[in-house]
């Protein structure tokens, strides 16, 4: 346990060293310009163009620096031979895995509170009113996020790293556009198809489930237990990746 | 004297594609390391040096064969890795940490307190030169600066048995004085020091023992000076003035002129007597004569031009 917090906190190190939070920073400040301007555009409802622009510029932000960053937090340090230096100390290598999963979280987290704060301030500024689903979705933008990063980590584990984000995006496009998939009339005549795109958002992150920034000003539209479901359905989902990391991890030849 | 590492009839090959035939890497390697001492790992580059210690530390796995670590470094596994030191070829590190914080990192996943961590690093960085580097992040360190950086984690925690994959590469004259002192110190402290590299004098100048690696089978395990007597072929090395070397019959000999008014004459043992008595007869003026001793270098690479011939 004391080893993971050591990995895990020097992953994180490392990675806010890398000047990864400034451009979230710098992101933010765009955020805020570029919302206040778009709600310039707006009649009547200048706080709710703001919060959906927050919202989905936060949700892009997690995907990418999940994605980019997620690619390349085990590939590289196979790449570098800088875990022969880890791996060598009395760490298991799922520790060693798990950990690094978990600094890069710690980064996500960051990411995700810094553009929630510029996000929200600008929000109440104009007049907006917070509800509890605005922090649902902001949690589901992170653990969207952390979905993304477990994925990219999985592929990363099998192939080089653009094949890995590559793969990660296609399936992250596709997991948003199932849900539309399935209710086209080309699908609904086809049984294959239908099976197939079933078994597809079974198998695959379905990650319409998480996408509560749809909700955010119609909380009539959405149930208490659909959002538990998809928190139960995320967590299950990411434990289920780290586990299959862990698997693919320990067997790895770090040649 | 016991053994720290044994390993047995060790196999590995590596398939560069699915469809291609598996390169055969180690072929039944055989050997073991005595407790205590130096033991340098020869062999000429892909011998099999680097993937013999990664299949020891278990980043890779062995086709077969057996490793077996002894109970002084630990019960199982876990704690044998808590017992060793392991520097990497080319190693590389975070380069947006500090090297302070890395040595932190690495002390604190063997267990260590941060002022113990702190003392030893400090310690072991001013006798390596590099401790007015240890507050700079480390992607500004130079590649002897990096390698100084490794040899710092790799010995904090004090091991019992340390491997070190070639680690006088890349070093300026100074860092290797540095390392190869160090290496002799560790081991009179009773530390068992494993290290590979190509570099043949290197080895015999600070080892006593060593294993030869040729083409992923062991050449030569053992003692060095028992190596090098095994191969004198007892041959003399004879210095005459030029003058006098028309009083001899040199045609039959080797030899060749060594300065501008000597004569280096190199013969056989059992040509020794009735050349001297023939020296003395002829009233030559004998400069010097010594035994030639061939050096580990002569010895393994004779070896390995005759492997090749076979």
């Amino acid at each position: 346990m004391k080893n993971l917090i050591t990995v895990s906190k020097y992953a994180f190190l490392e990675l806010y060293k890398s000047r990864i939070l400034l451009n979230v920073l710098i992101l933010g400040f765009f955020l805020l310009v570029m919302a206040s301007v778009a709600s310039e555009f707006t009649y009547g409802v200048p706080e709710k163009v703001a919060l959906n622009f927050g919202l989905g510029l936060l949700s892009l932000s997690l995907v990418a620096v999940a994605t980019f960053m997620g690619a390349t937090l085990v590939s590289r340090e196979m790449e570098n031979r800088t875990l022969y230096m880890i791996l060598s100390r009395p760490v298991d290598r799922y520790v060693f895995l798990v950990g690094r999963i978990l600094g890069l979280s710690g980064i996500l987290f960051v990411n995700a509170l810094i553009l929630s704060i510029f996000t929200l301030s600008l929000y109440l500024f104009l007049d907006g009113k917070l509800s509890s689903l605005i922090f649902h979705s902001i949690a589901f933008s992170y653990l969207e996020g952390l979905l993304v990063m477990l994925v990219v980590v999985l592929f990363s584990l099998f192939s080089n790293t653009v094949i890995s984000v590559l793969f990660t995006l296609t399936i992250y496009v596709s997991g948003h556009a199932i849900e539309a998939v399935k209710s086209t009339s080309v699908v609904k005549v086809n049984k294959l198809l239908a099976s197939f795109i079933d078994l597809y958002s079974t198998v695959m992150p379905n990650f319409t489930k998480l996408n509560m920034k749809r909700f955010v000003f119609y909380e009539d539209l959405v149930k208490i237990d659909f959002i538990a479901s998809s928190y139960a359905y995320v967590i299950c989902y990411c434990l289920l990746l780290i586990v299959l990391s862990c698997i693919a991890f320990n067997k790895k030849e770090l040649t | 004297m016991k053994s720290i590492l044994t390993i047995n009839r060790l196999n590995k090959s590596f398939k560069s594609d699915f469809w291609k035939e598996a390169h055969h890497v180690l072929k039944d390697l055989t050997f073991d390391v005595e407790e205590g001492g130096l033991c340098g790992f020869l062999g000429p580059n892909g011998a099999g040096k680097t993937t013999t210690i990664k299949i020891l530390l278990r980043f890779i796995s062995s086709d077969s064969g057996e490793i077996i670590f002894s109970d002084k470094l630990g019960k199982n596994f876990n704690e044998v890795r808590k017992s060793i030191g392991y520097f990497p070829e080319r190693p590389y590190f975070y380069p947006h940490l500090k090297g302070m914080e890395f040595a932190n990192y690495i002390g604190s996943l063997q267990g260590m307190s941060p002022s113990e961590i702190n003392e030893k690093t400090n310690y072991w960085a001013e006798k390596l030169s590099i401790k007015f580097a240890l507050d700079r992040k480390i992607n500004s360190y130079s590649k002897g600066m990096l390698q100084r950086l490794g040899f710092v984690v790799s010995i904090i925690h004090s091991p019992k048995f340390l491997i070190l994959d070639e680690p006088l590469s890349g070093l300026d004259p100074i860092g290797r004085r540095d390392f190869k002192r160090i290496m002799v110190d560790l081991s009179q402290e009773g530390t068992t020091v494993f290290f590979s590299s190509h570099i043949v004098s290197d080895v015999e100048e600070i080892c006593n023992n060593v294993v030869v690696l040729m083409e992923g089978k062991t050449f030569y395990q053992g003692n060095i000076d028992q190596l090098i007597d095994e191969n004198h072929k007892g041959r003399y090395e004879l210095l005459i003035s030029k003058a006098d070397s028309s009083k001899l019959n040199l045609a039959v000999l080797e030899n060749r002129v060594a300065g501008s008014d000597l004569i280096s004459v190199t013969i056989d043992a059992n040509e020794k007597d009735q050349f001297l008595k023939e020296i003395v007869q002829k009233d030559v003026d004998l400069k010097s004569l010594k035994a030639l001793r061939p050096t580990l270098e002569e010895i393994v690479y004779t070896s390995q031009e005759s492997s090749q011939k076979l």
